[in-house]
């Protein structure tokens, strides 16, 4: 099956799964919730100032979604539909949470919500494309560390062990990486733009 | 720490209020590094996200159907309804005892209906679902209301009015989320539905309802979600371990998982909650226990456990409350310092049971440790296996030759310390891709999903590849890899890593101690009563190079040490040491009465330090050598897998000539040493 093929033939399942959800069947719901779970969380997680912010709002957003199922226009794309309605939910979580939490967030948690605003849900998803490429582009001995810390979710100490290195190292070279992925979505996105 | 480490240790949560001071300091002094931190972190949480298991996908899922599932229009109507009936053959039976003519209830009015001391708390979160007949809903519940007023005397207390619950105890590293908000948490805090409780780290969270003494113990790290209280008790463990003790309910309490949803009205049971099963062990009453995979449904008696999950069959079994002893028939190895979650089972690891310390392990028997989890495996001739996290061993010995060590390492890592083997009876361990064949020395081995790397510390061992069967040697401070398609061949450690064989059997002991050595472990058994001293020492021959740079290690066990502190009865303790040409150093924690514990290179520094009389630590020396300048010698102890960064304490020597022996060292103390090896490090200067 070719790539189109299958995007096709996921499309086509997607709609038939809308069009039980649309008619009151909620374990169609669950079905669709999890194509997309996985990236939903992440485009929230590109966005979201403070981590534990992710898995509310993709929750706000699966339930606002099941609740006005109604109004989703079917053959249209509902990732996208699901991407608008968190990065709305997203945004208005964070002004709440800059009014009424900011004085119980740690300084670097509070810095770091002052400067979360400034992008469109358009970057956010184009980022996430980004990622995946640039991930695909790390080199093996450095992604057997990104492995180690996302995928296994080892200690720094636990791998500065198995690498043999100190935990000093781990932590400067993930903290690279993550720069040198970040430089890489960015060059990727000005690419696309250009 | 650096600005790359601070914000690295930041984000993995590891900041102690010190590091946080100085990340904040940094943040004040230098603006673009909020946005670099911001950059960071976005790029962290989409990562751990991208490549995380789906455990957090199916909370997500499982959280929001649960909310969907359950209508609080329909539980508050029920829950009324109820009530309203209780009441009313109450009253009727009452009236039949008086033998009086029954009269017609009186009609209310309509505007006492809706006094506000009635006004139910229906059970709902504000992420509930609005159904659409809820304004249809809403007027038959205002009816009942009326009903139920016309039924009940003044006073009556509603059910919704007892439908929260409350913290009895609050573990480490709790947080409690209510409405997307993160609250301060404390004992004796109203839970109310839909908040969510996360707890990081181990450690246990009780808590109890307003209506009854039903009580539920939570282990850490869990993720719990309290949907509702009342009549009808229902919650969430989307991950962890939960006891639950109920009286009698109304309604069956409703445990959900993932995997599974359980109901039962009285008992006791333990519910565990994973990534790809659940696990019911009922104690007390009975369960009826469903799969979400398949909706099948099996009543648990008590006694007897289910596990639902993925390519598991849901069927009750007997739980097994005795344990082997660990001389009993049939016993391979011991299990010792567990650490976090290990589990021990038989065919499947869904079907697994807790380990505790100092359970054995029979034949055929398997091990498995979650995330940030440890064991360590004895066998009998001393041959010790530090098992990591994440790891699943499979077997032990031989099925054909029970006398012969046969490991399967199905993932994960494992350090091996293994005594001299018999003539012709290697140990084997074997990974997917791969096998080692040892007589006894040290080694590590970590299988990953497609290739198994072995990093040799001791002596030297074979490893084949399984592909082809080709066979290499790879010896102390090499490394090799297996993997489909990649070349087999040893290759030096990074850094020009390797370590020094310690022999010792050959070791010479003076002083007032008894020494022997099992295998690769030392135990010094004697707690010495020699008012001053009682010193025991074991020195190996250790020769390095010259203006090598060297680090020690040792795992200590201090097993009794004297009662006797008072200061001029001395102290105890325990240490390391390494001869050079003119000089030995001395790295040691020598525990004292109150304010005299240090932890010192004696006679040189030493800085207070103390800790409790026994327990596991582990102790290093690092000895840094320069060419054209003085030797630093730096130390420092801890207890548990994680080592501190940094170190306690240092100081400088101006040692001569090689290192020729190492040692280890008691005062008054009985202690077991394991896991002792020198690390050889490049010169830098050279």
């Amino acid at each position: 099956m070719s790539e189109g093929e299958r995007k096709g033939r996921m499309m086509m399942d997607e709609q038939s799964l809308i069009q039980k959800v649309q008619e009151g069947n909620l374990e169609a719901f669950g079905s669709l919730m999890d194509v997309h779970v996985r990236r939903l969380r992440a485009v929230i997680a590109l966005n979201a100032p403070v981590p534990h912010l992710i898995d509310e709002i993709a929750h706000e957003t699966y339930v606002f979604a099941y609740n006005h199922i109604q109004e989703f226009q079917r053959g249209t794309s509902f990732f996208a539909w699901l991407k608008s309605i968190a990065w709305n939910l997203l945004r208005a979580e964070i002004q709440r949470f800059s009014r009424e939490q900011a004085n119980q967030l740690k300084y670097a948690e509070k810095r770091v919500f002052e400067v979360a605003p400034g992008r469109t849900i358009e970057h956010s998803a184009k980022e996430l494309d980004g990622l995946e490429k640039c991930l695909e582009r790390v080199p093996p001995r450095l992604k057997q560390l990104i492995q180690m810390r996302y995928h296994l979710s080892f200690s720094t100490e636990e791998i500065a062990d198995r690498v043999d290195q100190s935990a000093a190292w781990v932590r400067t070279t993930l903290c690279r990486l993550r720069r040198q992925l970040k430089d890489c979505v960015q060059d990727k996105m000005a690419t696309e733009k250009a | 720490m650096t600005d790359k480490e601070l914000m690295d240790a930041f984000l993995t949560g590891d900041l102690d209020e010190a590091g946080m001071a100085r990340l904040e300091a940094e943040l004040k002094a230098n603006p673009d590094l909020v946005r670099e931190l911001s950059d960071q972190q976005n790029i962290e949480q989409a990562l751990k996200v991208l490549l995380g298991d789906d455990t957090a996908d199916q909370q997500v899922t499982v959280s929001v159907l649960s909310v969907l599932r359950a209508d609080p229009i329909d539980s508050f109507k029920n829950d009324l309804l109820a009530h309203v009936r209780k009441e009313a053959d109450l009253k009727r039976r009452e009236e039949e005892a008086a033998k009086a003519p029954v009269a017609p209830p009186p009609v209310p009015e309509v505007a006492e209906a809706f006094r506000p001391p009635v006004a139910p708390a229906p059970v709902r979160t504000p992420r509930r679902r609005v159904v659409p007949w809820a304004v249809a809903g809403s007027i038959a519940a205002a009816g009942l209301i009326a009903l139920g007023i016309a039924l009940y005397p003044a006073g009556v207390k509603s059910s919704a009015a007892d439908a929260h619950a409350f913290l009895l105890s609050v573990g480490p590293g709790a947080r409690l989320t209510r409405e997307g908000r993160v609250l301060p948490i404390r004992v004796d805090m109203e839970l109310v539905s839909g908040d969510r409780l996360t707890l990081d780290e181990p450690g246990e969270t009780r808590i109890g309802f307003a209506d009854d003494p039903t009580r539920l113990k939570i282990k850490g790290p869990a993720v719990f979600h309290f949907v509702q209280g009342g009549a009808a008790k229902r919650i969430e463990l989307l991950k962890g371990d939960c006891e639950i003790a109920a009286p009698l309910q109304v309604e069956p309490f409703t445990a959900v998982t993932p995997h599974s949803e359980l109901r039962f009205r009285e008992g006791d049971v333990r519910l565990v909650s994973a990534a790809d099963f659940a696990r019911l062990e009922v104690r007390r009453g009975k369960a009826s226990f469903t799969s979400r995979r398949d909706h099948k449904t099996i009543d648990v008696a008590a006694d007897f456990y289910a596990v639902a999950g993925k390519d598991v069959e849901l069927v009750a079994k007997g739980l097994d409350r005795t344990l082997p002893s660990p001389d009993g028939p049939g016993v391979v190895a011991v299990l010792r310092r567990v650490q976090g979650e290990v589990y021990v089972f038989s065919q499947s690891p869904a079907d697994r049971t807790p380990a505790k310390p100092g359970r054995a392990i029979l034949e055929g028997q398997a091990i498995l440790t979650e995330s940030r989890s440890s064991v360590v495996l004895d066998y009998p001739d001393h041959t010790r296996l530090e098992i990591g996290s994440d790891t699943v061993v499979r077997r032990l010995t031989d099925q054909k030759d029970r006398t012969r060590k046969l490991v399967t390492l199905e993932r994960g890592a494992l350090v091996a310390d293994v005594a001299k083997q018999p003539a012709g009876k290697a140990m084997l361990l074997r990974t997917p891709q791969a096998e080692v064949a040892v007589l006894g020395t040290r080694f590590t081995l970590a299988a990953e999903t497609e290739a198994t790397r072995l990093q040799v510390e001791e002596g030297a061992v074979n490893f084949t590849r399984m592909e082809d069967r080709k066979t290499i040697q790879v010896r102390s401070g090499f490394y090799a890899v297996a993997a489909p398609g990649k070349p087999l061949d040893p290759a030096p450690l990074p850094g020009g890593v390797r370590y020094l064989d310690i022999d010792l059997n050959a070791g010479v002991t003076s002083g007032d101690g008894e020494w022997a050595v099992e295998g690769r472990t030392v135990k010094q058994g004697r707690v010495s009563r020699l008012a001053e001293g009682g010193a025991s020492t074991l020195l190996c021959r250790a020769e390095s190079e010259d203006k090598d740079s060297l680090v020690l290690e040792v795992v200590v066990d201090v097993d009794a040490a004297t009662p006797d502190t008072a200061i001029d009865r001395g102290s105890w303790g325990f240490g390391l040491e390494a001869m050079f040409r003119d000089r030995t150093v001395v790295l040691r924690s020598a525990q004292g009465p109150e304010g005299t514990s240090v932890f010192e290179f004696p006679g040189v520094s030493a800085i207070p330090f103390e800790h409790g009389r026994e327990g596991t630590y582990r102790l290093k020396l690092s000895i840094e050598r320069k060419r054209g300048s003085d030797t630093v010698l730096r130390g420092k102890i801890w207890q548990g897998d994680r080592e501190p960064d940094g170190w306690m304490i240092e100081s400088v020597s101006d040692l001569d000539g090689p290192m020729t022996q190492v040692g280890l060292q008691t005062a008054r103390s009985a202690c077991t040493f394991s896991s002792f090896k020198v690390k050889v490090l490049k010169d830098e200067s050279r």
